[in-house]
């Protein structure tokens, strides 16, 4: 059983250093080779976890292989549009001007309640108001509404507003967020000065501080209503 | 933070307690193979047997359950052996128990030929 909690271990850092090493794109929206490489990636790693008599290569390997495989695919789809095509399809419009394209929908195998589900996911109750809806190659469905459906944005009326700031964090649980100081620009000693003049002695006094490249700082105590 | 400790907890308990367990499977096993070698009558056998039941129970806890049942049945062919008074036969079934004890106190050691 030992060997057992060791295997675990070993496999369990190597998934996630394979998953890793794919990239984000992994975890979020997979595409059919991706989806493939992640269902077999489990199994492969679950198989010699439980049974010691299987060499723990038997599953590495195939999971460095499989990792490698899927760097190759990744890199192929990128640079040649074809090969795209081929691994992950193309996009199918299933909606134009607000008439469903009843061939592409038994093309993709795609009923009418699945489109009816998107549309209502989406906020929308009326087929009229969509412009375009497109069934992408990971197997969401893009809604575009009709301009006159479309919620007015500030340059439909014409107004300018000012640039949004982007807060980055800079303190997360007591502790300097180095990478978000880098980021925003601001000083450490800045920040500490700010802390200070809240009433707060030092970071550790703050669970959460977040600050914009202009300088702005917005800090959280621990205590929920010590907001500054 | 008191889920960060209570898994940090057990990460370190599961190989504590397994360790402990590795021990107990080796010094068992070790009696039982000193033990198989004191079989001279049928009676003595019959002492193995049960000594051998007794631990098997909490070998079965982590021990495939396969090793475990060959040495039941080598057990079980022993004692006929015995009764027939065939020796040769029955010395190279009490080496067999012998060897399936290593083997199964060698499966419990973190060797590297065992994790890889």
């Amino acid at each position: 059983m030992l060997i057992n909690y060791i295997r675990t271990l070993i496999l369990y850092i190597t998934v996630v250093l394979a998953m890793r090493l794919m990239g984000k794109k992994q975890i979020g929206q997979l595409q059919p080779s991706e989806f493939v490489i992640a269902i077999m990636l489990s199994e492969l790693a679950t198989i010699p976890m439980q049974d010691t008599a299987i060499p723990l290569l038997y599953g590495i390997l195939p999971i460095f292989t499989l990792m490698a495989v899927e760097i190759a695919v990744s890199v192929l789809s990128l640079k040649s549009k074809k090969a795209r095509s081929i691994l992950e399809g193309d996009a199918v419009i299933i909606i134009k001007h607000s008439v469903m394209q009843i061939n592409e929908m038994k093309r993709m195998r795609y009923n009418i309640d699945d489109v009816t589900e998107e549309l209502r996911k989406a906020g929308i109750t009326d087929i009229r108001q969509v412009e375009y809806a497109i069934l992408e190659t990971n197997g969401t469905l893009s809604i575009i509404p009709k301009s006159e459906y479309r919620p007015i944005s500030a340059s439909d009326i014409k107004v300018n507003l000012p640039d949004e700031p982007f807060f980055f964090t800079v303190i997360s649980d007591g502790e300097f967020d180095n990478q978000g100081i880098d980021r925003c620009g601001i000083e450490k000693e800045k920040i500490l000065s700010i802390i200070k003049a809240k009433g707060m002695k030092s970071e550790k006094d703050v669970f959460f501080a977040a600050a914009d490249e202009k300088g702005e700082v917005y800090l959280q105590g621990y205590k929920e209503d010590e907001i500054k | 933070m008191r889920r960060v400790y209570l898994a940090l907890l057990i990460l370190i308990c599961i190989p504590v307690v397994l360790t402990f367990y590795m021990g107990y499977v080796t010094k068992k096993c070790n009696e039982l193979k000193r033990d198989i070698w004191e079989v001279k009558t049928e009676m003595d056998f019959d002492f193995f047997a049960k000594k051998w039941e007794k631990t098997e129970k909490y070998f079965a806890i982590s021990t495939n359950h396969a090793e475990l049942d060959m040495v039941n049945e080598s057990i079980t062919k022993g004692k006929e052996y015995m009764k027939s008074g065939n020796k040769s036969s029955l010395n190279a079934e009490l080496k067999w128990i012998e060897k399936l004890l290593s083997h199964i106190s060698g499966l419990e050691k973190p060797t590297l030929q065992n994790i890889f």
